[in-house]
């Protein structure tokens, strides 16, 4: 199983170092995982060019590590996205790579569910985890998120990701084991 | 004197369907605000003297938001100025002064107007946390295709008369400083397109393009990463 984690090392709080600290204390015992820590300042915004469609095809012109995500993520079972929750959103190093996924898609449209999506350049696409932390969380900041995270996967056309919301170190702690705990069911009933 | 500011969250260079909006709805405001002001979003980020635009930005009777939907939600260049925006005012502003009232406009590639409801629901967040008056937003869609078609279907076209109802609502309650009336404070408009032609005349579009860089339609296909 090819797992592929992204952390958002731009934000620098209490929360933030724990929650980073366990993901990589509780998964990283887990073989063939990519990981990534996305920082606002190594990857510039998705200028929206469209060259990754009719230029060169399924690659961004622009070249920092989204296209390594990229790469990782259409090869990927599982990814797992540790972020910030700003505003019901995810953070902006975060929102960096989800923007820079645009050539994983074909600009050509398709149906899904009564409506408009691009179709998918790849036959497989990962399941997602996300994993949203921050000391304040309002309930609509809850719900924006995981209708946001539902629409993405409408986007991806894959089912609906697994959402966690931490707002202190039990919760975190819960989640992250409760995720563990999960990969390691999946790997025995894989063998 | 009343100000207000537009902030372009699209990240695009040259024309952009943001751009277009907001001109339309400056031109509609005509002399109801005496200052206007427009920031980009992107170009923001990398200036020196952005406590200065923060400072006119909070300074403003109204802004209004006005961005292309990125991944189903704001671009993250918008949603960084943002972020930086509610930390300066949380830091520097003075808790008693009137807050701005705040608008948001989202267009999305698609036909589905409603796929911008998520992003507006991030602006109505924002605007509670940062303690802006959310005032409601609008969701367009078809944007890119409203903006490139501009000269054959203006804005006042029977095609496009879901979007300009819109934007007229929009801009008689900017005017007044007043919320949307719409349940949620949101509306949507589409153009008058059926998603079948819509998806017939996006699919079309590509090939062109494509074969000036030397493209053919089979290359567009292609999956250089898989392993």
């Amino acid at each position: 199983m090819h797992i592929t984690i992204l952390q958002d090392g731009s934000i620098q709080s209490s929360l933030a170092n724990t929650m980073n600290t366990l993901v990589y204390n509780e998964l990283s015992t887990f073989k063939n995982i990519s990981w990534y820590t996305a920082s606002k300042e190594d990857i510039k915004p998705c200028i929206g060019c469209f060259n990754c469609w009719i230029k060169t095809p399924g690659k961004c012109i622009m070249k920092d590590i989204t296209a390594s995500i990229n790469k990782d993520f259409i090869n990927s079972d599982l990814v797992i996205y540790v972020t910030p929750l700003v505003y019901g959103s995810y953070s902006p190093a975060i929102k960096r790579t989800l923007d820079h996924l645009v050539p994983i898609l074909l600009p050509f449209f398709k149906k899904i569910k009564n409506e408009v999506h691009h179709k998918q350049r790849y036959p497989k696409r990962p399941k997602l985890i996300m994993l949203a932390y921050n000391e304040h969380i309002t309930d609509n900041e809850k719900e924006t998120f995981i209708s946001l995270t539902k629409a993405n996967a409408l986007n991806l056309d894959i089912p609906y990701p697994e959402v966690y919301f931490c707002t202190n170190e039990n919760e975190s702690t819960q989640a992250v084991n409760h995720i563990k705990n999960q990969l390691i069911q999946n790997l025995k009933e894989v063998k | 004197m009343r100000k207000i500011a537009f902030i372009n969250g699209s990240p695009k260079t040259g024309e952009n369907c943001s751009l277009y909006l907001i001109d339309h709805i400056s031109k509609e405001l005509g002399d109801s605000f005496q200052e206007k002001l427009t920031v980009n979003a992107l170009k923001l980020l990398s200036t020196s003297h952005i406590e200065q635009t923060f400072e006119t930005l909070l300074s403003s009777d109204a802004i209004i938001v006005v961005f292309p939907l990125y991944v189903d939600s704001l671009p993250s260049n918008l949603l960084e100025v943002l972020e930086n925006l509610d930390l300066y005012k949380k830091t520097r502003f003075f808790s008693n002064s009137p807050m701005p009232c705040l608008y948001g406009i989202a267009n999305c590639g698609f036909i589905d107007s409603f796929q911008n409801i998520n992003a507006l629901r991030i602006l109505e967040n924002y605007s509670l946390s940062a303690g802006f008056k959310w005032c409601g937003g609008i969701g367009i869609g078809s944007g890119e295709m409203l903006r490139s078609t501009k000269d054959q279907m203006p804005m006042t076209s029977k095609i496009n008369e879901p979007i300009y109802k819109a934007l007229c609502t929009l801009t008689a309650h900017i005017k007044e400083l007043e919320e949307l009336p719409s349940k949620d404070k949101m509306i949507f408009g589409n153009q008058k397109f059926s998603q079948r032609l819509f998806i017939l005349m996006g699919n079309l579009g590509w090939t062109k393009p494509a074969k000036a860089n030397g493209i053919t339609k089979r290359m567009l296909f292609a999956k250089p990463d898989l392993q």
